[in-house]
């Protein structure tokens, strides 16, 4: 028996070369997924923790907007990018991220750490209008985020129930009281709050591993 | 599952690949029967189709050989010595932690005697070394400038001008260094509710003529600017820094000079916020911003 003649059974029977086929091409996901499930959850950092309401309406006005198109959020452990935004990124800040945010390309700055880096009257006249505080930006400016209301689905108390459901820690008064937490809030409050929650977390050992 | 099952499906796994891949490889070259194929001319499977159709039954070229064999000992090397077999963690015991700490240590190697350097020196040595000053003005870019603006004059009706001679919290250089570690909040209190309309616009005009340098003590609301006023930005009108009340005897205000700008801050009061960057500059950093903005205000 040698590889030729195995060659030419498979070539001479389909189902034989189909199976073997997704035999091949199920190995790397055997050896890179399978385990990953398998394996312990990662934990949420000591200062990790679900967002608010008005943090999550920010977050997915953030996903609409697509700011993740052009801002990443994840601090690589290379020497450049810890002095620019301290310590790297850690599995355990984005349990309740879902989806994560990561991101893939940096036309703007990473923003994993941009909370209460900028006041919040800042962030404001940033994203109405970046140029106002940025001569050079090339950011485009949100303007109607001031005009609209945050929670105008009326729903955020129900994408918090779906989070729940997934394993956010939230509890049912929380939920409840929701709508309340961010009636009368703009988009442009909703996601103010968000990146103001972008934050360092101190808990975690820079030199420890996790990311 | 355990962790070390999981570990040991991983390791077996890729080993086992490698070594299927290496024995195709070779066995595709190397069987008997290919061997006296690869020597016959014309020479064809013995795959027939179709009752009449025949494969080409010469062996790929043999650089294919050589290069799927050194591909096959770089991933062998590779696993010897970085980490990707379960939990081995390979004979260099590399990891991107230890690479970012060992880069982290070579830095402040460098970089943290010449930090110690700047803090021995006094303010007017840093203002008068241009290498040091340069580096300051890219800290002030980084840091400052998205609220300041780049030429540090201030922005967007909403934050001070730093070249200029008003120092709402106080110029001095500790003023300023507490400024900058510690931030500063400010409120105004807004007074609609309190002063009528009348009042709020001879307030205004109260205002723009102290802005002018003229006196306004025979001016009828004087008494109420005193019991509502004078207390943060004292009876004259200069100002308290250790109350962020700003000097009105000039014409600098920082939301706007105009009429209608200053009718508002006074019907509706103003908050103004300075973050505090202790935790995100050192003592360096700001000794080195405090010494650049200092050299470059009026």
């Amino acid at each position: 028996m040698n590889a030729i003649d195995i060659h030419r059974k498979l070539e001479e029977n389909a189902g034989l070369l189909i199976f073997g086929i997704l035999f091949v091409s199920a190995i790397g996901g055997l050896v890179q997924i399978l385990p990953s499930i398998f394996q312990e959850t990662v934990e949420p950092t000591a200062e990790t923790r679900p967002y608010t309401a008005a943090e999550l309406l920010g977050r997915d006005i953030y996903i609409r907007e697509g700011c993740s198109t052009c801002h990443s959020q994840q601090v690589r452990p290379l020497l450049a990018e810890v002095i620019r935004y301290e310590a790297p990124a850690h599995a355990g800040e984005s349990v309740y991220d879902r989806p994560f945010l990561w991101g893939s390309k940096r036309t703007g700055p990473d923003l994993s750490r941009v909370g209460e880096k900028y006041t919040d009257e800042w962030q404001r006249i940033h994203l109405v209008n970046p140029r106002a505080v940025v001569p050079k930006s090339i950011m485009p400016a949100y303007p109607w985020l001031e005009r609209r209301k945050a929670n105008s689905g009326n729903d955020v108390h129900l994408r918090m129930k779906a989070l729940q459901r997934l394993g956010h820690p939230y509890t049912d008064e929380e939920i409840t009281r929701a709508a309340a937490d961010v009636a009368g809030m703009t988009e442009l409050d909703a996601i103010v709050a968000y990146l103001q929650s972008l934050k360092i977390d101190t808990s975690v050992d820079p030199s420890e591993g996790g990311h | 599952m355990p962790f070390e099952f999981w570990s040991w499906w991983v390791a077996i796994l890729t080993l086992t690949s490698l070594f299927g891949l290496g024995w195709v490889t070779y066995s595709a070259y190397f069987s008997p029967d290919r061997r006296a194929k690869a020597d016959e001319e014309g020479a064809q499977s013995d795959t027939v189709w179709d009752q009449n159709l025949r494969e080409g039954g010469r062996p790929a070229p043999i650089w294919w050989f050589w290069l799927l064999l050194s591909l096959l000992v770089a991933s062998v090397v590779y696993l010897m010595l970085y980490p990707g077999l379960g939990v081995f963690q390979g004979a260099l015991n590399w990891s991107s932690d230890h690479r970012l700490a060992n880069r982290l240590m070579a830095y402040e190697m460098t970089f943290g005697p010449k930090r110690e350097a700047v803090l021995v020196k006094n303010y007017s040595e840093l203002q008068a070394d241009e290498d040091l000053m340069k580096i300051a003005e890219r800290l002030f870019g980084e840091h400052c400038a998205a609220c300041h603006g780049l030429d540090a004059r201030g922005q967007a009706n909403r934050f001070p001008n730093l070249t200029d001679s008003e120092w709402i919290w106080g110029g001095t250089i500790g003023d300023i260094d507490k400024t900058i570690r510690e931030g500063r909040t400010a409120n105004m209190a807004g007074w609609a509710d309190s002063f009528s309309d009348d009042e709020l616009n001879l307030m205004t005009d109260l205002v723009l003529e102290m802005s002018r340098g003229e006196s306004v003590e025979e001016l009828p609301i004087k008494p109420l600017y005193d019991a509502s006023c004078a207390a943060c930005h004292e009876a004259d009108g200069t100002g308290n820094p250790l109350l962020g009340g700003p000097d009105l005897t000039n014409d600098i205000h920082l939301y706007g000079s105009d009429r209608a700008s200053i009718k508002y801050t006074i019907a509706q009061g103003r908050n103004g916020e300075m973050p505090a960057f202790k935790t995100l500059l050192d003592n360096t950093e700001i000794k080195l911003l405090v010494a650049w903005i200092t050299k470059n205000r009026k």
